[in-house]
């Protein structure tokens, strides 16, 4: 199902690489990399379209041990959805005043890490040794280019 | 379950993940290109990549693969139009280019395939693979410090079978210089060690004039990229131009097969250019490959 209210991990066009505590996410579309700390790796694992969100935070109370809200799920869509990591985009219940609220009052409360999908950019050392050469040009650069700001490259 | 922890860094995380894809893509490309009967060979990159140091990661970008001239056609139609294909950043070689004069079908017979997620992938003996680099590496005219460490390390971790006289084969003695002095070079800048090897390298041989253009290479930075690449923006076009007004003497040498040791380096560049004027005019107004 393809409800929005019913998230949906996407799994297209991804290439990801578990570690022992965090998940890491190539996205081949865009071209960008992420990384899911734990408690966002749990939120996107969970999210098979067939769990709401208070579903989520249900299932990871039990796994966790900890009072998990929904507060807390949102925070990691919100997230999850702003990188493109759903299948299906999903409509946000949190503005950015209320993020932050959520952020503090979870934050002080919580004994799980809140959950978090950081960028991860391409080491200078990566940019410098590639045969990519991104210039102004108007191609889509294709998959492999490690210089994810590219908009409009020409790979060498 | 890798064993990368949480306490690694941004960089290695960057490193790890890439590299996962990279790989990933890399077996898509020899599965969909056998779908159709073709059976390429993988270079540089990957192939390269495994002779790295764990703590040394090597980038690629791309992924080359050489192809018989017989299905090179059909390789390139592909590539272009199919959906899976051409969404994978695939360089395609038609054999091995003016790059090797070994026959492809004895270096073809002479490859060996890897086990890379659940696909094999051909890649060249070490020994044609070696020489190979060692060609591309001056055929770019000596330009990248990082890409000359593939041949540290197709050289210090070969295996104890690395047969040299095959790494030699039928080359001319100007070829074999090649060879020889790509090997000198990375034993003075990167520390490759020269004592085991079975045949005598004499760093103090090297022309002076070699030595000099790969340091001033290293220092000025800018790497050579075709013209169409660089036409529509004006800072890196004056740039490229200017980088090819006196053009590279190695990569002239090494495009029209010469001698490193030659005293007339201007004769080659002359040519060179000529030759790469010609070639970047029909690849921007007649989009030739």
């Amino acid at each position: 199902m393809n409800n929005p209210q019913y998230p949906s991990a996407r799994k297209e066009s991804l290439v990801i690489q578990e570690l022992s505590d965090e998940v890491l996410v190539y996205d081949l579309d865009t071209n960008k990399a992420h990384c899911l700390n734990q408690s966002a790796s749990v939120v996107w694992r969970a999210c098979d379209g067939n769990r709401s969100v208070g579903d989520i935070a249900k299932l990871l109370s039990e796994q966790t041990g900890k009072n998990v809200n929904d507060e807390f799920v949102w925070l990691a869509i919100d997230q999850l959805n702003e990188n493109n990591l759903l299948s299906v985009q999903t409509e946000t219940v949190m503005n950015t005043n209320s993020r932050r609220e959520a952020i503090k009052k979870i934050g002080m409360a919580s004994m799980i890490a809140l959950p978090i999908v950081a960028s991860l950019a391409a080491p200078r050392s990566a940019l410098a040794s590639v045969s990519c050469q991104c210039v102004t040009f108007p191609t889509t650069c294709p998959a492999g280019c490690p210089n994810a700001g590219c908009t409009g490259g020409f790979c060498v | 379950m890798h064993t990368v922890t949480q306490f690694a860094s941004s960089d290695e995380k960057w490193h790890l993940l890439v590299k996962r894809k990279n790989e990933q893509q890399v077996a898509e490309s020899f599965d969909h290109l056998r779908k159709h009967n073709i059976e390429p060979v993988l270079i540089k990159g990957f192939a390269i990549a495994i002779k790295y140091p764990s703590d040394h990661p090597r980038i690629y970008s791309d992924i080359d693969l050489a192809v018989s001239k017989s299905a090179y056609s059909k390789a390139l139609r592909l590539i272009q139009s199919d959906e899976q294909l051409s969404k994978l950043n695939i360089d395609l070689h038609c054999e091995l280019r003016h790059l090797d004069t070994v026959e492809f079908n004895s270096v073809f017979e002479r490859s060996s395939t890897i086990s890379l997620n659940n696909t094999n992938i051909r890649v060249l003996a070490e020994e044609d693979h070696l020489r190979v680099l060692i060609a591309h590496w001056l055929n770019d005219g000596g330009e990248s410090r990082d890409r000359l460490y593939d041949i540290r390390y197709a050289i210090e971790n070969r295996s104890d079978s690395f047969d040299w006289d095959l790494c030699f084969d039928q080359l001319t003695p100007h070829r074999r210089k090649w060879i020889e002095y790509t090997i000198s070079i990375a034993h003075i800048y990167l520390d490759l060690s020269i004592k085991d090897l079975p045949f005598k390298i004499d760093p103090k041989k090297l022309p002076t004039w070699l030595t000099k253009r790969v340091e001033m290479e290293w220092k000025h930075g800018t790497r050579l990229i075709p013209l169409q690449a660089a036409i529509f923006d004006r800072n890196t076009i004056a740039g490229q131009l200017l980088k090819r007004i006196a053009p590279n003497p190695i990569q002239s040498i090494i495009e029209m097969d010469g001698d490193l040791d030659t005293h007339f380096r201007f004769l080659y560049q002359g040519a060179n250019l000529v030759k790469r004027t010609f070639r970047s005019i029909s690849k921007i107004f007649l989009k030739d490959e």
